[in-house]
Order: C-alpha cells, then sequence, then structure tokens
C-alpha cells in the first residue's frame, strides 16, 4: 500500500488547520464583539458550505481559483503560478470548506466569555487587541481545541472539493480519501480497507489526545 | 486633581441627569437602592457606556463632552475600577492578575503586601474567597496608578465582618493614595462609615428626600436635621455622625 496519500491528507489538514485557525479566530472575535452591519449575513456566508454539496463549492472554488479567476489571477501576480492541481491550491480550498466547522465551535466559545473580563481589560489600559491575545484566547483554548480537532478531522476526510481543485496528482494533490476512492473504483478492496482503517485509526487518536488534553485541563481549573 | 461629572441618559424607565464633582483624598459615596443608575453613572465615568449629553472633565483635561464631540476610550481614562461583581481574570495568577496593567514587579508585590494578599499570589481566583478577591480586584485597580477610583459596591457580596475589615482598609488606603474615590452602594451604613461626602441618587437624580426618609425610618430622633434637605459635604466620619445628630 502506498503511504504517501495518508501522509498528504495529514500535511494538508495540518497545515490548513493553522492557517484557518489563525484567520477564523481574528475573524469570528471581530463578528463577536464589534458592532458589524449585516453580521447574520456574513455568519450566513461563512456557514454556507456546510449546506452546499462539495461538488458545487468545488466548481466555485475552480472558477475562482483559475486563470481567469480573481483569486487565481492575484495569486499568479503574486508569485508567478497557477493555483489550481497545487497542493496550495487545495490548502485554500479545505480552508474554505472548513471555515464553517471552525467558526461556529470558536463563536461558541467567544460568546461565553465573560464580556465583563473584557471590560475589566480595557479599563486597565489593554487595547481591543491586546484584549483578544490575553482575556479571550486563554478562556477559550477549549472552543479552539474543538475548531481545531473539527477542521482536522474534516480535512482528513475531505474528497470533493479535494477532488474539483487540485485533481488527483500522485504525491501532490492526491490526498487519502481520494486514494481510497480510486482503490475501490480499481476493485483493489485490500488497500482501501488499509487506508480507511489508518484513516480512522489516527483521527480517534487525536480525538484521544484532545479529550485527554481537555480533562488535565479541567482538573487544574 | 478634580472630577467633574455632568451627565444625561435615557433609560428604559427614566433618566439619569447627575452633576458631580469628587477632589483629591475625598470618598463621595453614592447611595441609593438598586435599580437608580448609579452602576450606569460608574460606566460612563470610566468610559464602558456613553451618556446622551454630557461632560467628563479631570483636572481640566476633557475625558468626555458630547457637545465637541470627545469621548476617551477607558484605556486613556487611567482610573482604577473595582466591580460589583468578581472580574479578575480567571486564567491567571493573583500576582498576574495585579500585574496585568504591567506595572514593575516591586510595585505589584508592595501592593500585594499592603492589602495582604501577598501569601495567595500563585493562587487563580476559583480558589479565593470573596474578601481575598476584592483585595486582589483592590489591588489591580491600585496598580495601574489610576488618577481615580471608582468602587462598584465591590462589598456586597461579603459577610459582615469581611465588609468591616476592607471598609477599614478602604479608609486608611484613601489617605494613603490620595484620589479622588467614587463609591456606589446601596447601604447607607456603609457610606455613612466610609464617605466625606454623600449623594443620595434614586431614579437617576440626586434625591434628597430618600436620605431624609431612610434616616428617619433608621435613627428617628435624626430626621428632623436632614428633613431640611441639604446633600452632605462633610470632612470625616465624626463630622457626619454629629450632624445627623447621633
Amino acid at each position: 500500500m502506498e503511504l504517501s496519500p495518508l501522509f498528504l491528507s495529514a500535511k494538508l489538514a495540518l497545515i490548513s488547520t493553522v492557517i484557518l485557525l489563525t484567520v477564523a479566530a481574528p475573524l469570528t472575535y471581530w463578528l463577536v464583539y464589534y458592532p458589524v452591519r449585516g453580521k447574520f449575513m456574513i455568519e450566513s456566508l461563512i456557514s454556507l458550505p456546510m449546506v452546499l454539496p462539495p461538488t458545487v463549492l468545488g466548481f466555485f472554488l475552480l472558477v475562482a481559483m483559475g486563470p481567469q479567476g480573481v483569486i487565481g489571477r492575484f495569486w499568479e501576480n503574486l508569485t508567478g503560478s497557477g493555483l489550481v492541481f497545487t497542493f496550495t491550491g487545495i490548502v485554500i480550498a479545505a480552508m474554505a470548506h472548513s471555515l464553517p466547522y471552525a467558526f461556529q465551535p470558536l463563536k461558541t466559545a467567544f460568546e461565553r466569555v465573560d464580556k465583563r473580563l473584557l471590560e475589566a481589560a480595557y479599563v486597565l489600559g489593554c487595547s481591543r487587541r491586546a484584549a483578544f491575545f490575553r482575556v479571550v484566547l486563554p478562556n477559550t483554548v477549549s472552543g479552539l481545541a474543538a475548531a481545531a480537532i473539527l477542521a482536522f478531522a474534516h480535512t482528513m476526510g475531505e474528497f470533493g472539493v479535494i477532488l474539483m481543485v487540485g485533481g488527483s496528482i500522485p504525491g501532490k494533490t492526491k490526498v487519502a480519501s481520494i486514494a481510497i476512492y480510486e482503490y475501490v473504483e480499481a476493485l483493489r478492496y485490500k488497500e482501501a480497507w488499509l487506508l480507511s482503517l489508518a484513516l480512522v485509526s489516527i483521527s480517534y487518536l487525536i480525538l484521544l489526545a484532545v479529550n485527554f488534553l481537555n480533562r488535565s485541563k479541567a482538573h487544574e481549573a | 486633581m478634580k472630577l467633574e461629572v455632568e451627565i444625561v441618559k435615557q433609560l428604559p424607565r427614566f433618566a439619569v441627569n447627575i452633576s458631580l464633582a469628587c477632589r483629591s483624598g475625598e470618598l463621595l459615596a453614592l447611595v441609593g437602592p438598586s435599580g437608580s443608575g448609579k452602576t450606569t453613572l460608574m460606566r460612563i465615568i470610566a468610559g464602558l457606556d456613553r451618556p446622551d449629553i454630557g461632560r467628563i472633565r479631570f483636572n481640566g483635561e476633557t475625558w468626555l463632552d458630547t457637545r465637541d464631540k470627545i469621548d476617551l476610550p477607558p484605556q486613556d481614562r487611567n482610573l482604577g475600577y473595582v466591580f460589583q461583581e468578581y472580574t479578575l481574570f480567571p486564567h491567571l495568577t493573583v500576582f498576574n492578575n495585579v500585574a496585568f496593567a504591567g506595572r514593575d514587579k516591586k510595585k505589584v508585590t508592595d501592593l500585594l503586601k499592603l492589602l495582604d494578599v501577598w501569601q495567595l499570589k500563585d493562587r487563580k481566583p476559583g480558589r479565593l474567597s470573596g474578601g481575598e478577591r476584592q483585595r486582589v480586584a483592590l489591588a489591580q485597580a491600585l496598580a495601574r496608578d489610576p488618577k481615580i477610583l471608582l468602587l462598584d459596591e465591590p462589598f456586597s457580596a461579603l459577610d459582615i465582618v469581611t465588609r468591616r475589615n476592607l471598609r477599614k482598609e478602604l479608609c486608611k488606603l484613601k489617605k494613603e493614595f490620595n484620589l479622588p474615590v467614587v463609591h456606589i452602594t446601596h447601604d447607607l451604613e456603609e457610606a455613612e462609615c466610609m464617605a466625606d461626602t454623600i449623594l443620595p441618587m434614586v431614579n437617576g437624580r440626586i434625591e434628597k428626600g430618600w436620605l431624609a426618609n431612610r434616616s428617619e425610618q433608621d435613627h428617628p430622633e435624626s430626621g428632623a436635621s436632614w428633613a431640611k434637605g441639604e446633600i452632605v459635604n462633610l470632612c470625616s466620619h465624626e463630622n457626619f455622625r454629629s450632624a445627623a445628630g447621633k
């Protein structure tokens, strides 16, 4: 059995989760704590990938990231290379598809932070940005962990969007779920079984580790 | 140093319409029943709420002027605010809570020792008693070298013994730091014990009659002097008591 799709999936999930959290946490903070006009419209837009068929989202992303698309042209001007059928392209696609899965737990966690703590921080001279790092983030560790797990797990099993944007290029865009699909199509059930079991084990171990960390944190408090 | 406040803010049931001044070393107590707009007033002074119209000046510096569209954020007003509910940061130790405003370690150490919570410096707020938390909250508010101190019913959730001890400590601190202190409470006895000036506040306004009625209920023999409706501005607790006819 070829292991590279499994490593590629893990690499994709790790990179996209880290970048996604860096983007999603301030975005969610802004939506929760600032008086934003049309907040519900923005939130609905963020949640849209949850209800869209992956092929539809994948199609839009393919068009947007293509040579004539807004994102594709911007990227090409910036780096000189395209996005479609590249690893960078599938990182962006995975982030777009996982955004609502990170956004929801982050939003719940941020809303639970006692707003009086933020006011106390402001009165103590702390700016809004500093309050995000010094008060909000340390008090939303479990929400951040939940967002990271959901985004990571979701990306590990991502199929439709990645196939649309990245195709199936071995070593570049052929992730585990696409490899499993191809094994099944070629009636290579043994490889499909092994890769599927490996995916299940990795996902389960991650969940175990995070639950263990959460329990230790709860005992500490 | 003098804090001057003139504000009007419409609330659902009434409008808070207050004008007051507080000098260095003076403890001004706003006394009144719950829901009379005291906390709203404090939040406006701190910059956490905005009045409909008004002006707040501190020592000649304008913090808020709705006519000139000046409204300094809470970060720039440099005041200490002890909230009604405990607002210590749960993820930080006592030491780091007091050091939150970024003061040097020596200053934090001195304050923790002054307020008798040095031995608790490594504990998280979740493992402190109510009295200990309010001591730490006071240290935290003072650690910023504030220009004024706002106390929003800081003792309301404490037992009577702890409350009395903290009152004494606060009176000592007031002398030591020589700050204007605005203290709100619904407890007239607490105000009597600590304040230089008492302003009775009901439904968003200074209501002289409320204090007279309360005084008559609590001390019938002193009612006549209160009934004249003078807002008291006394220099010491002893003066206050003699003026009240005790």
